[in-house]
């Protein structure tokens, strides 16, 4: 009769031993789950938060790039050179930045207040607007932020200047 | 010893073997995501410094660094990020401070901006004949030559010949020395730098023209590499070996490539559009210099394609655009 007793009474304190380790177990992975759930968001965070630092930094660096900064008479000019726009194909000749995150860039005319929105090419040029310069492929999602500077746009067949502007949008 | 006292052992043993586990992990994560926040505001810091034509900078990281530059990438704490830009630097960058540099690469137009980046663990002497010596000067002081931040003196082979002795104590604080001849030194020179110097280098820079805005360097290895303008005559200066500098100079030759595509297609774009104009000369002259770009060539045969398409947009004006 003690024998059974003491046999009930170790199995009664194994399983509540069990127990308080299981529950135990049961409260770390929630804590870890959460934790884990707050780490992913922090780092999303901050990988959001360089993406936009380093396009901030495309919005100033991009305009100097050799490939369409304007160059007259040998000497640098602050300006866009719109026919280097119009043969300089960013897509196919990898421009020298990178960031890590996706964007789209391209050059608007603001003044004179343009009375159409033509996408400039070599047979619309120079009566038209905007000028595509680079499109991340196969982007289906929306633009999250949409960031831009004021650029001087040159023509150097006429020797014309106008202002524009730069716009990149960021898909994060 | 009771069942019980086992199981808490064993359970115990467990979650501490996690905990220790999980510490080590989040140790290593936290790391590697500083290193990678670091490396990527480092590019971020080229790509902005690439708006000026020459600037310099010291960054004050306030923490001990530890960078390894090869193959055209930045690592860090086992984190790795590739470097867009031109760069020029040691193949170990280390300390708390780091100096930064820029210069635009003309060959006759902007192709780049060459960045060079150093720990200043290492003194450059410039050592000149009478033959280089303006060149030398123009070199260390301009303002778009050697960065002015970048520890730096120079010499004439005579004075160094005479206070090699000096020359060591005052550099002692140095990790290493580079000596940069910009003259013949003598087998007997060469041998007392290296009985006097324990962490000496030496870099021979030879060129037929002038003030040396073209030639050869010849590394501590031997190999010899051309170099285009004095900003690549930099990067060879500021390069650990021939090996890291010929890395950059594919990104400049992969640049001047484009960039001359793009002048080319202009000039095709201009003349369709005013066939008054006459562009075929530098249109010639452009496509055969795309053509052209590549590694083996000598910098004679660069500078006479720089020259000649110089000139020729020179000649362009008026109703005509020049190109650049």
């Amino acid at each position: 009769m003690t024998v059974l007793f003491s046999s009930n009474r170790a199995q009664v304190e194994m399983m509540e031993t069990i127990l308080i380790a299981v529950i135990f177990v049961i409260l770390l992975v929630v804590a870890l789950a959460f934790y884990f759930k707050f780490s992913a968001e922090s780092v999303e965070q901050t990988a959001e938060n360089v993406c936009l630092v380093s396009n901030t930094v495309l919005l100033a660096s991009i305009a100097a790039t050799p490939e369409i900064a304007c160059s007259i008479e040998g000497q640098r000019e602050p300006c866009i050179d719109t026919t280097k726009l119009l043969v300089f194909d960013p897509n196919r000749d990898r421009l020298p930045y990178s960031t890590i995150c996706s964007q789209k860039v391209s050059f608007e005319q603001v003044y004179p207040v343009p009375d159409n929105d033509v996408v400039c090419t070599s047979n619309t040029y120079p009566d038209c607007t905007i000028y595509p310069f680079s499109e991340p492929e196969g982007t289906s999602v929306e633009a999250g932020i949409r960031i831009s500077t004021p650029v001087t746009l040159y023509y150097p067949l006429t020797e014309d200047y106008k202002l524009g502007r730069l716009v990149i949008e960021i898909f994060p | 010893m009771p069942f019980t006292t086992l199981f808490a052992i064993l359970v115990g043993a467990i979650l501490l073997l996690f905990f220790i586990g999980f510490a080590y992990k989040y140790i290593s994560f936290s790391g590697a995501l500083t290193s990678a926040e670091t490396v990527q505001a480092l590019n971020d810091e080229f790509a902005a410094f690439a708006v000026s034509d020459a600037a310099e900078k010291t960054m004050d990281f306030q923490q001990d660094f530890d960078f390894q530059y090869r193959g055209g990438s930045i690592y860090s704490g086992g984190q790795s990020q590739s470097v867009d830009q031109v760069l020029f630097a040691p193949a170990e960058i280390q300390g708390d401070v780091l100096f930064l540099a820029t210069r635009a690469v003309e060959l006759p137009y902007r192709v780049a901006n060459a960045f060079y980046l150093v720990d200043g663990r290492t003194m450059y002497l410039f050592i000149s004949d009478e033959a280089s010596k303006s060149a030398v000067d123009s070199i260390v002081s301009s303002y778009t030559a050697f960065p002015q931040t970048f520890p730096h003196a120079s010499y004439t082979l005579e004075q160094i010949t005479d206070s090699l002795a000096l020359l060591e104590e005052t550099t002692a604080m140095y990790d290493s020395v580079r000596f940069l001849f910009f003259a013949d030194p003598s087998n007997t020179l060469l041998a007392d730098i290296e009985e006097t110097f324990s962490n000496a280098e030496v870099l021979y820079v030879e060129s037929t023209v002038e003030d040396y805005t073209y030639g050869d360097v010849t590394f501590p290895n031997g190999k010899k590499a051309f170099y285009l303008g004095y900003p690549l005559l930099l990067g060879a200066m500021i390069s650990a070996d021939a090996s890291g500098y010929e890395q950059s100079i594919d990104t400049v030759l992969e640049r001047l490539a484009v960039v001359t595509g793009v002048y080319y297609d202009k000039a095709r774009f201009i003349s369709a559009r005013l066939p008054a104009c006459d562009y075929g000369a530098i249109k010639g002259y452009l496509s055969s210099y795309r053509s052209f770009v590549n590694k083996e060539a000598t910098y004679s045969q660069f500078q006479g394609y720089v020259e000649r398409v110089d000139e020729t947009n020179k000649d362009l004006g008026g109703d005509c655009p020049v190109l650049f």
